[in-house]
C-alpha cells in the first residue's frame, strides 16, 4: 500500500495508550462523577478496541514486521518495541475481548450500583488491557517485564474488586503469590537469554541453538513462568478461585486474554530456537494432555458456575499446548505439515477460546445477575426468563465443546490433522502423537458432558428454588457484546478460510523454518473449504427444518401434559436431576485425581426420622493435597530463618547494605 | 456413463434414508429368529414410522424450544453424517481429510442436544439418561478414534475415502493391527448405537435404560424422527465398519456399473454384519452400568494394541 495514511503500528500504539489510560479520568473524583466517568472510559475502551483491531488485522493482512527503538535509556539497554504478525494475532483477542467486556460492565457493574469500587475497577481494567497489548509489543526483556508486571498487578486489583469480602481477598492473595512465583521464572529466563545473546533485546526467530544446556534452562524457566500465567495443570492453582471471585466481565477478560498472554510468552520464547529436541515437544504435549483431561474432569465436579468455567480454561489451555506440542515434535522430525498444523491450530484456538470463553463468562454474569447465586444446583429454568442469554450461552457451549459448525471445531480439527500427520511419521514421535489423539478425544467428550450438565441444570427444566428463580432478561449493553462474540464464533466456524492467510503468516512468524518449504500452506493441508461447506449444509438444513417447523407444524395439534415421573402424582422441581447427580458417574470415574468429598450425616432411625442432608463437592485437590501440605512443611522447616524478618527498619537497611557489598566484591573477584 | 459426485452424494442420502428402516427390520427379524420368536416383516419399521407420524404430539409442561427442535436437529445432522461415509463410491464432495473426526463431532452434536432435551423436561429420568449417555460417550469416543487411527496408520492415509481407496486395492491379508482395531471397533459400535451389552433399545426399565430414558417424553412425529435417526445411525456405523475393514467393491468413481456392483455388495455386507451383531446380542447379557468403564476401557486397550502391533509387526 503506497498511499497509507496511518501505519498499522501507529494504530496499535495509539490503541494501547488509549486503553491503558481509559480509566484515568475517573481517578480525579472532582473532575467527573462516577457514572459519567464510566461512560467516558467505556467509550474510550471501545474506541481503543476498534483502532487496535484495525491495526492488528492490517498487520496480519500485510504480513508486516516493524521495529522501533524508543528514545530513552533504561538502566540496561535501549528499549525496543515492535509489531509482527505473531504479536498482531494475539492482539486480536487482546483488543476484542476487553472492548466487549467494558461495554458489558457499563450495565453489569454500573457506577450507581457499585459506587465503592467502580473507579478502581474501571481504571485497572483499562490499565490491564493496555499492558497486555504492551507485553506483546515488547521486544526486549526489560520492557517485557515492566509490561508484564503492570498487567499482573492490574489484574490483582481487578480480582480483588470486592475486597471487603474475605473469600475475594483470599483469591486475590493466592493470585498475587502465584503470579509472582511465575515472574521469578521470568527473572531467570531473561538473564539466561542475555547471557546467551549478550543483549537484552529479543533474538531473531530461529537464531538460537536449542541443544545447549542454556537453551534447556530457558525452555524450562519459560514453561514455568509463562505456564503459571497460562494456568497449565500443576501450576493452575490460582485460576479457579480468581476467576470465580472476580466480577464476570473481569473473569471474561482474564480467562479470555491474560491466560493467552502467557501462551504468547511461550510461543515467543520457543520461536527463538532451532533444532528443537524431541523431549521439548513431548513435554509440552504431555502437559497439554494432562491439563486438558484433568482440567475438564475437575470442571465436571464443580457446583459454582464460574469456578466450573475457570476449570474449562485450564482444559482449553491444555488443548492449545497440545497443538504447540505437535508443532514442536514436527520441528524435531522436520515435518513442516505438523509444524504448521500444530501452530495454526494452537493460534486459532487462542482466538477461539478467547471468544467463546468470554461469551460464556458474560453469559454466566447475566445468569448470576438474574438469579443472585453462583450455585448451579439452586438454578433451573433460566431459559424461560432469559431467552436471549440462553441462546447466546448455548452458542458458546456448542463452540467450547468443539462441535461443528462453530469455531471450536475448526481449531481442534487442525490439531487432529496435526496428529494424523504425526502418526504417519515413525518412532517415538509417532507414538506420542498417536496417544495424544485419544487424549484430545477424552477432553472433547468430557467437555460435552460438562456443558450438557451446565446448560441442562441452569437453563432447562424448572427453577429449583423459589428464591433463585430468574426474573429479568439482561439489558442491551450486556446482550450486545455477547452477540458480537457469538457472531465471531459462528463466523470463524463457517468461514475459516478467511483466517487461513493470517494464521499462516502468524505461524510462519513464530517458526520461520516453515518458510523453507514453499508447498506447505494451510489451504492445501486442511480441508477448510469443506469444513465451510459441511457447516453450511448443516446450517441450511437446520434453517429449512426450523422454517418448516414454524410454518407447518406449530399449527398441528399437540397436547400438553405433566412430565411422567414413574407415576408419582405430586412431582416437585427438587426431584429433577441435580448437577451433582448428573456428574456423579463421571466424578466417580476420575475419583483417583478429583478426590471428591461427601458429607453424609446418615439417616436417624426411629418412627419419625429427623431431616438429613447430603452434600458432595470436588475440592481443588492439587492445591489442598499437594501444595498446602508441602508449603506448610517448608514453612516449619524455615521458621528459624524468619527471625531475620523482624520488622525493624534499620536491620533491613543493613541487609541491603550487606547485599550490595557482597555484589560489589563478587564483581571484583 | 458416470455420475457427478454431487449426484452420488444425493444418492447416498436417499439410500440411507430409505434403506435404514429396512436394515433395522432385518436386524429385528434375525433377532426374533435367534430367540425363537415369530418375526414381523422387514417393512415393520416403515409402518411404525408412518404410524408415529400420524399421531398427535403430547408435550411435557416444562418443554422449551430445545425439546421441540432437537428431533429435527438429530434427524438433519444424522443425514449430513450419511454424506461423509463412502457407502457406494469414494468420489464424495463432503468427504475430506480427517472426515472420521467430522463424523465423531457430528454425532457429538446429536448427543449434545439429545442429552439437553432429556434434561429439558425437568424429570429425574431424563437427567439419568443424559448423565449415563455422557459417561459412555466420553469413554467411547477416544476408543473409537484410537481404532480409526490404527486403520489410518495401517493404510497410511488420513481420510476415510483414502483408506477405502488404499485398502480396496490391497490384496487380502489378515493383519494383526487391523484385527485388533476391528475387535475394538465392534465393541465401540455396540456402545455408540446403544445395543446390548451396553444399552438395550427394547427396554424401558428405569434401572437400565440409557438412550430411551432421554427420549422418554417424546411422542408422535418427534419420536418418529428419533427412531428413524436411530436406524440411520445404526446403518452408518455398519457402513463405517465396512468402509474401514472390508472396503472391497466400493466404487472409485461415479461409473454406473461400478455403483450398482457396490450397491449389491453393500446390501450383502450389511446383511452379514447384522447377523454378526445379532449373534453377539443374543449371546450376551446386558452389562451393569458400573462395569461399562471396564468394557470401554478394554476396547481402548485393544485399539492401542492394534497400533503397537503395527509398530512392532508390520
Amino acid at each position: 500500500m503506497a498511499l497509507e495514511l496511518v501505519s498499522p503500528s501507529t494504530l496499535i500504539f495509539t490503541a494501547t495508550l488509549l486503553a491503558a489510560l481509559s480509566g484515568a479520568p475517573l481517578l480525579v473524583p472532582r473532575l467527573l462523577n462516577a457514572s459519567r466517568g464510566q461512560l467516558l472510559a467505556t467509550v474510550l475502551m471501545l474506541l481503543a478496541s476498534a483502532i487496535g483491531l484495525t491495526g492488528a488485522i492490517l498487520t496480519l493482512l500485510l504480513g508486516r514486521t516493524e521495529l522501533f527503538t524508543l528514545p530513552w535509556t533504561l538502566p540496561f539497554d535501549r528499549p525496543e518495541i515492535g509489531i509482527d504478525p505473531l504479536s498482531a494475532w494475539f492482539l486480536l483477542p487482546i483488543f476484542l475481548i476487553p472492548g466487549c467486556a467494558a461495554l458489558y460492565a457499563r450495565s453489569y457493574w454500573h457506577a450507581d450500583n457499585s459506587p465503592r469500587n467502580v473507579r478502581k475497577m474501571t481504571f485497572f481494567f483499562g490499565l490491564m488491557s493496555g499492558s497486555m497489548s504492551a507485553v506483546t509489543l515488547a521486544r526486549d526483556g526489560i520492557t517485557f517485564l515492566f509490561a508484564w508486571e503492570i498487567m499482573a498487578l492490574a489484574a490483582y486489583f481487578l480480582v480483588a474488586t470486592e475486597d471487603e469480602k474475605p473469600e475475594v481477598n483470599a483469591a486475590g492473595t493466592l493470585y498475587m503469590i502465584t503470579t509472582h512465583i511465575g515472574t521469578l521464572g521470568l527473572f531467570a529466563l531473561f538473564p539466561f537469554l542475555t547471557m546467551t545473546t549478550g543483549s537484552w533485546l529479543f533474538p531473531a526467530a530461529g537464531s538460537l541453538d536449542a541443544s545447549s544446556p542454556a537453551a534447556a534452562a530457558m525452555f524450562l524457566t519459560a514453561l514455568f513462568g509463562f505456564g503459571m500465567k497460562a494456568g497449565i495443570m500443576p501450576l493452575h492453582i490460582w485460576l479457579p478461585s480468581a476467576h470465580a471471585n472476580a466480577p464476570s466481565h473481569v473473569s471474561a477478560a482474564m480467562s479470555g486474554v491474560i491466560l493467552k498472554v502467557g501462551v504468547y510468552g511461550i510461543i515467543r520464547t520457543l520461536s527463538f530456537f532451532y533444532g528443537v529436541p524431541l523431549w521439548w515437544g513431548a513435554l509440552v504435549l504431555l502437559l497439554g494432555a494432562v491439563s486438558g483431561i484433568v482440567g475438564v474432569a475437575f470442571a465436571i465436579g464443580q457446583h459454582d458456575l464460574k469456578r466450573l468455567l475457570a476449570y474449562h480454561s485450564i482444559e482449553n489451555i491444555g488443548i492449545i499446548f497440545m497443538g504447540l506440542g505437535v508443532a514442536l515434535i514436527g520441528q524435531t522430525t522436520a515435518s513442516a505439515a505438523m509444524v504448521l498444523l500444530g501452530t495454526a491450530g494452537a493460534l486459532l484456538h487462542v482466538l477461539n477460546h478467547a471468544t467463546f470463553k468470554a461469551l460464556l463468562f458474560l453469559g454466566a454474569g447475566s445468569v448470576i445477575h438474574a438469579t443472585g447465586t453462583r450455585e448451579i444446583d439452586l438454578m433451573g429454568g433460566v431459559a424461560r426468563k432469559l431467552p436471549y442469554t440462553a441462546l447466546l450461552f448455548g452458542v458458546g457451549a456448542v463452540a467450547i465443546c468443539g462441535l461443528p459448525p462453530l469455531n471450536g471445531f475448526v481449531s481442534e480439527l487442525l490439531i487432529y490433522l496435526g496428529f494424523f500427520r504425526g502418526v504417519q511419521g515413525s518412532g517415538i514421535a509417532a507414538a506420542a502423537t498417536a496417544l495424544a489423539a485419544p487424549a484430545l478425544a477424552v477432553v472433547g467428550g468430557l467437555a460435552v458432558a460438562c456443558f450438557v450438565k451446565v446448560y441442562g441444570i441452569v437453563f432447562l427444566g424448572a427453577p429449583r428454588t423459589e428464591e433463585h428463580a430468574a426474573h429479568h432478561e439482561a439489558g442491551w449493553q450486556m446482550l450486545l457484546p455477547m452477540t458480537i462474540l457469538a457472531v465471531v464464533c459462528a463466523a470463524v466456524g463457517l468461514a475459516p478460510v478467511l483466517l487461513s492467510g493470517m494464521l499462516q503468516r502468524a505461524s510462519l512468524n513464530a517458526f520461520p523454518s516453515l518458510g523453507a518449504d514453499a508447498d506447505t500452506s494451510l489451504a492445501t493441508l486442511a480441508p477448510l473449504p469443506i469444513v465451510s461447506m459441511t457447516a453450511l449444509v448443516l446450517l441450511v438444513l437446520l434453517a429449512a427444518l426450523a422454517f418448516w417447523y414454524r410454518r407447518r407444524l406449530t399449527a398441528a395439534p399437540q397436547g400438553e401434559a405433566d412430565t411422567w415421573g414413574c407415576g408419582y402424582q405430586r412431582p416437585t422441581p427438587r426431584m429433577q436431576y441435580s448437577a451433582s447427580s448428573f456428574a456423579e458417574l463421571l466424578t466417580g470415574l476420575y475419583a483417583f485425581v478429583l478426590k471428591p468429598r461427601t458429607h453424609r450425616p446418615g439417616i436417624a432411625s426411629g418412627i419419625f426420622p429427623a431431616g438429613t442432608r447430603f452434600h458432595s463437592h470436588v475440592p481443588e485437590a492439587v492445591l489442598e493435597l499437594v501444595y498446602t501440605p508441602a508449603l506448610e512443611r517448608l514453612y516449619r522447616r524455615f521458621l528459624p530463618i524468619r527471625r531475620m524478618q523482624n520488622g525493624i527498619l534499620q536491620q533491613y537497611v543493613l541487609y541491603i547494605l550487606i547485599t550490595l557489598v557482597v555484589l560489589f566484591l563478587s564483581d571484583y573477584l | 456413463m458416470s455420475l457427478h459426485p454431487f449426484a452420488i452424494e444425493l444418492l447416498q442420502f436417499v439410500l440411507l434414508l430409505g434403506l435404514a428402516p429396512a436394515f433395522a427390520g432385518w436386524v429385528k427379524i434375525l433377532k426374533c429368529r435367534a430367540q425363537g420368536r415369530t418375526a414381523p416383516g422387514i417393512l415393520q419399521p416403515y409402518r411404525d414410522i408412518r404410524r408415529l407420524f400420524g399421531k398427535d404430539i403430547v408435550l411435557a409442561e416444562n418443554a422449551s424450544w430445545i425439546f421441540r427442535f432437537t428431533p429435527y436437529l438429530v434427524f438433519g445432522v444424522t443425514a449430513v453424517a450419511a454424506g461423509i461415509i463412502p457407502l457406494l463410491s469414494v468420489d464424495l464432495p463432503l468427504s475430506a481429510t480427517a472426515d472420521v473426526i467430522a463424523l465423531v463431532m457430528l454425532f457429538g452434536i446429536v448427543r449434545f442436544f439429545t442429552a439437553l432435551a432429556g434434561m429439558d423436561i425437568g424429570t429425574a429420568f431424563g437427567g439419568m439418561g443424559s448423565s449415563r449417555e455422557m459417561m459412555i460417550a466420553s469413554l467411547a469416543e477416544p476408543a473409537m478414534l484410537m481404532a480409526v487411527f490404527t486403520v489410518s496408520l495401517a493404510s497410511n492415509s488420513s481420510s476415510l475415502t483414502q483408506m477405502v481407496a488404499v485398502m480396496g486395492q490391497a490384496e487380502f491379508a489378515i493383519r494383526p493391527s487391523l484385527a485388533f482395531a476391528l475387535a475394538a471397533f465392534i465393541m465401540i459400535a455396540l456402545a455408540e448405537t446403544g445395543r446390548i451389552p451396553v444399552d438395550n433399545p427394547a427396554t424401558h426399565l428405569e434401572l437400565t435404560m440409557v438412550h430411551e430414558a432421554m427420549i422418554l417424553e417424546y411422542s408422535g412425529r418427534h419420536l418418529a424422527l428419533f427412531e428413524w435417526a436411530g436406524m440411520m445411525k445404526l446403518t452408518i456405523f455398519f457402513a463405517l465398519g465396512i468402509a474401514a475393514f472390508s472396503p472391497w467393491g466400493i466404487a472409485a468413481d461415479g461409473d454406473i456399473g461400478a455403483l450398482l456392483l457396490a450397491f449389491g455388495l453393500l446390501v450383502f455386507k450389511l446383511a452379514v454384519g447384522a447377523l454378526i451383531m445379532v449373534l453377539i446380542e443374543t449371546g450376551l447379557a446386558k452389562m451393569r452400568l458400573f462395569r461399562l468403564p471396564e468394557y470401554l476401557g478394554s476396547a481402548f486397550l485393544l485399539a492401542t494394541l492394534g497400533m503397537i502391533a503395527f509398530f512392532i509387526l508390520e
